[in-house]
């Protein structure tokens, strides 16, 4: 179990630094009102990068359910129910 | 029975995160195919409007499992009180990106929400590494 929880936190940071390098790399992200040249020049000059990084979110993916699957008994009270979902009289 | 609501919960928060980054994508992938400005733009907005999934996903996940973590007391509630942030600023940053009419990959109501969160799952990660007994 030990083990489990301790794969559980190194998935849950993994899943952080994929999704923040996935981020990172198109380079500078483009303004909403930028011409529409400057649109076209950032698919054109990142073709590369940006498909690298939609890999790396679907990557990202394996880690995010590993960490979920193996933390979400951290918010189950030892009754076996979930806090947010009681109604307190 | 919680175990498939967190798996349902984060596989939502992963198909909206690849909803944008395919959009995205398939626009550099077509920039070798001839792409023309009015398909770039039209990729670029489509992606800037979806982000508004990821928001309120993100949000979802941080209130409701900062909740369960502050009544719990399995971790620091600080931990909780951050996820609530995260989840308040999610919810929040969508509803005022749509009202707004600001749509955009790159705004503060886009930016504070994602750093929110991922500081949020680190925080968790971490914890969750520190204390291998929580739950006992």
């Amino acid at each position: 179990m030990s083990d489990m929880r301790k794969f559980a936190g190194l998935a849950g940071i993994a899943t952080v630094v994929v999704l923040v390098v996935s981020f990172l790399l198109p380079g500078e992200p483009l303004m909403i009102d930028d011409p529409d040249a400057d649109i076209l020049a950032f698919f054109v000059d990142n073709r590369g990068r940006i498909l690298l990084a939609q890999w790396l979110t679907f990557v990202s993916v394996i880690p995010a359910i590993l960490f979920s699957a193996t933390s979400s008994s951290d918010y189950v009270l030892p009754s076996g129910r979930i806090p947010c979902l009681q109604w307190r009289r | 029975m919680l175990t498939v609501a967190s798996l349902i919960s984060i596989t939502a928060v992963a198909v909206v995160v690849i909803v944008v980054s395919a959009i995205l994508a398939a626009g550099a992938f077509e920039a070798s195919h001839g792409l023309d400005e009015t398909s770039a733009r039209l990729y670029f907005d489509l992606a800037a409007i979806a982000v508004n999934g990821p928001l309120i996903t993100f949000g979802a996940f941080g209130l409701f499992s900062g909740w369960c973590i502050v009544a719990r007391g399995a971790f620091p509630k600080w931990c909780g009180w951050l996820g609530i942030l995260a989840g308040v600023l999610g919810v929040a940053g969508s509803a005022m990106l749509g009202s707004e009419g600001t749509f955009a990959l790159v705004s503060p109501l886009v930016i504070l929400p994602t750093l929110a969160f991922l500081v949020y799952t680190l925080a968790l990660s971490v914890m969750t590494l520190r204390s291998p007994n929580a739950n006992s």
